[in-house]
């Protein structure tokens, strides 16, 4: 398709969005749908606080620092779980277990242990992603071909270097996979973690907007967390997972 | 793909030298096999398996499937041990140089590292030998240059053709300069044509390196094209019924009498040798128990071997 056609299509669609929005939220009160140039000024006050800059970086550090441990965790227990079968059936459970517990009671967890603190929002991040950082490495350590390995005997690679030279390219893409999804979800539950307990970052204005009814607010906010992601997606995973993938073979 | 800045030979010093020399006509063999015997469980895979293999020389072991053909190139490639007898490598002075390995086995799949280009799948064994970039480039270059993938050297393996796939295996086994190339049924996954071409392209390099080759096959004409001698196996347990020299001079066509005429008696030797019961002690269980026996497709008894050993068949 052609990209001008493409773009014709996109802002057909933004148009047809903001229309609805519009006609939609002249109808009703502006506390329950407000109105796409109300929430534009409260954006751009938004940004104007002063508080913003530290609110989102409290944010992203909560997720970054609860992402990275369970990436490292979640990595370490799938390479462990995948190189011992009796390890990985033994441990199974535990992991379904903790796939099914939802992120809001880890939530509640969290603030009786930790009360209201950057550990918090920390804890709930690492406990609903740590699970999928695990399964994927885990899946991606059963997809290490065996026939690989014995070609790398028979070149006389140490085990070391097999673990570097064979697992590692070949775990890397579930790796991947598992991560962007862990980072997506991690983002998500440290809102809701922040709304009950933290005092700073986003999930916290949300709640305060929540309790003011500054209904403006909270669309605000959403939107800029939607930039956020669009703007992770495009700029930093999918040139990632380029550059990283050169050697699949495009799906077309 | 190109734009790599390809390391002259010159430059950076390093030559395609034979990787072999052996001065003398009558040394010793490099490879000796006695008495090796293997099993895999209650299973015998190889009973008895004698063997002796000149420097230089090029080896078929044919036979049907599952009778230890396999088995045999791994012991030989020491991915697997016999339970009996001895293998013994005759010592060499030329296996001195860095990153150099004595033994290398290509096996029956390519195998090429999806991840890694041509290049990077080539360096694979000097990796593992810890042999600095340069030379290793160099000698990467070199290889792809003797089988013809130098300008594929950025490609990835989904990018080749089978053919291609086939020529950078090989160049990956011919870069760690082997005296001992093992071959499993290197081309049997290429059309006739593709398969021909590398038949050329091997002896090429046999000429060029001087190296050792003891390949597995199926395929008789294979056998016979490149083959100096041919073991014959039969199986359950697999073992060496005779052992049939090939003197004829190469290059070997296909329209060549001689050629035609080795690989009718060759045929002959493999339909009508009449499987001798296995040895006698046997705690072999009963045929083919546990052990994958599957009709040949097109190989050795694909091609009349049912007739009775009266018959003279016609067609070749």
């Amino acid at each position: 398709m052609k990209l001008s056609v493409q773009v014709a299509r996109r802002l057909l669609l933004a148009a047809l969005v903001l229309a609805v929005w519009w006609a939609a939220s002249s109808r009703v009160p502006s506390f329950v749908l407000p109105g796409p140039y109300a929430v534009l000024q409260a954006f751009s006050s938004l940004l104007h606080t002063p508080t913003f800059l530290q609110d989102v970086g409290a944010t992203l550090a909560r997720v970054g620092i609860g992402f990275f441990l369970a990436a490292a965790a979640g990595t370490a227990l799938g390479v462990v779980m995948g190189a011992s079968r009796a390890l990985a059936d033994f441990l199974e459970p535990v992991v379904a277990v903790f796939n099914t517990v939802s992120s809001a009671i880890w939530a509640v967890f969290a603030i009786i242990w930790f009360g209201l603190s950057d550990a918090s929002t920390v804890m709930v991040v690492f406990m609903t992603t740590m699970p999928l950082m695990l399964t994927s490495v885990w899946n991606g350590t059963k997809t290490v071909d065996k026939q690989y390995v014995e070609l790398a005997k028979s070149f006389n690679l140490s085990r070391l270097q097999i673990l570097a030279k064979i697992y590692v390219p070949t775990v890397l893409p579930s790796f991947f996979a598992g991560a962007r999804l862990a980072f997506g979800f991690g983002w998500r539950v440290s809102l809701v973690a922040e709304t009950i307990g933290a005092s700073s970052g986003i999930g916290y204005r949300l709640r305060q907007a929540a309790d003011l009814i500054q209904s403006s607010q909270v669309f605000a906010w959403t939107i800029l967390l939607i930039m956020f992601m669009l703007l992770i997606e495009a700029g930093v995973l999918k040139p990632l997972e380029n550059a990283l993938f050169r050697w699949k073979p495009s799906p077309e | 793909m190109s734009g790599q800045v390809l390391p002259s030979q010159a430059e950076a010093g390093c030559r395609i030298i034979p990787f072999a020399d052996h001065g003398l006509k009558k040394a010793p063999p490099l490879i000796r096999l006695r008495g090796i015997g293997k099993s895999f469980g209650p299973l015998r895979v190889l009973a008895n398996v004698d063997l002796q293999v000149q420097a230089g020389e090029i080896t078929a072991l044919i036979g049907s499937s599952g009778c230890g053909k396999s088995t045999l190139l791994n012991i030989l490639a020491g991915l697997d041990t016999q339970d009996h007898g001895t293998y013994t490598l005759a010592e060499s002075k030329n296996s001195e140089k860095a990153g150099r390995q004595r033994v290398a086995y290509m096996f029956q799949e390519d195998r090429l590292l999806p991840w890694r280009t041509v290049r990077d799948n080539v360096a694979l064994g000097l990796e593992a030998a810890r042999i600095e970039k340069k030379e290793r480039l160099c000698r990467v270059y070199n290889m792809l240059k003797l089988v013809g993938l130098e300008e594929f050297a950025g490609a990835f393996p989904y990018q080749l053709s089978g053919g291609m796939r086939s020529r950078a295996a090989l160049a990956r086994s011919l870069v760690v300069e082997p005296e001992v190339l093992l071959l499993d049924e290197p081309f049997s996954k290429l059309d006739s044509q593709t398969r021909s071409q590398m038949h050329a392209e091997l002896l090429n390099i046999h000429a060029v390196t001087g190296m050792t080759a003891v390949f597995v096959t199926h395929d008789v004409e294979e056998a016979v094209v490149l083959a100096d001698k041919v073991a014959i196996f039969a199986p359950r347990p697999g073992r060496i019924t005779e052992i049939v020299p090939v003197e004829l001079a190469r290059p070997r066509s296909l329209l060549d009498k001689n050629v035609t005429e080795q690989i009718r008696s060759l045929r002959g030797k493999l339909c009508f040798n009449p499987h001798p019961s296995p040895p006698p002690d046997d705690s072999a269980p009963a045929e083919g128990a546990g052990l994958h026996v599957s009709p040949l497709k097109g190989g050795i008894t694909g091609k009349g071997c049912r007739a009775s050993p009266g018959v003279k068949r016609e067609s070749l």
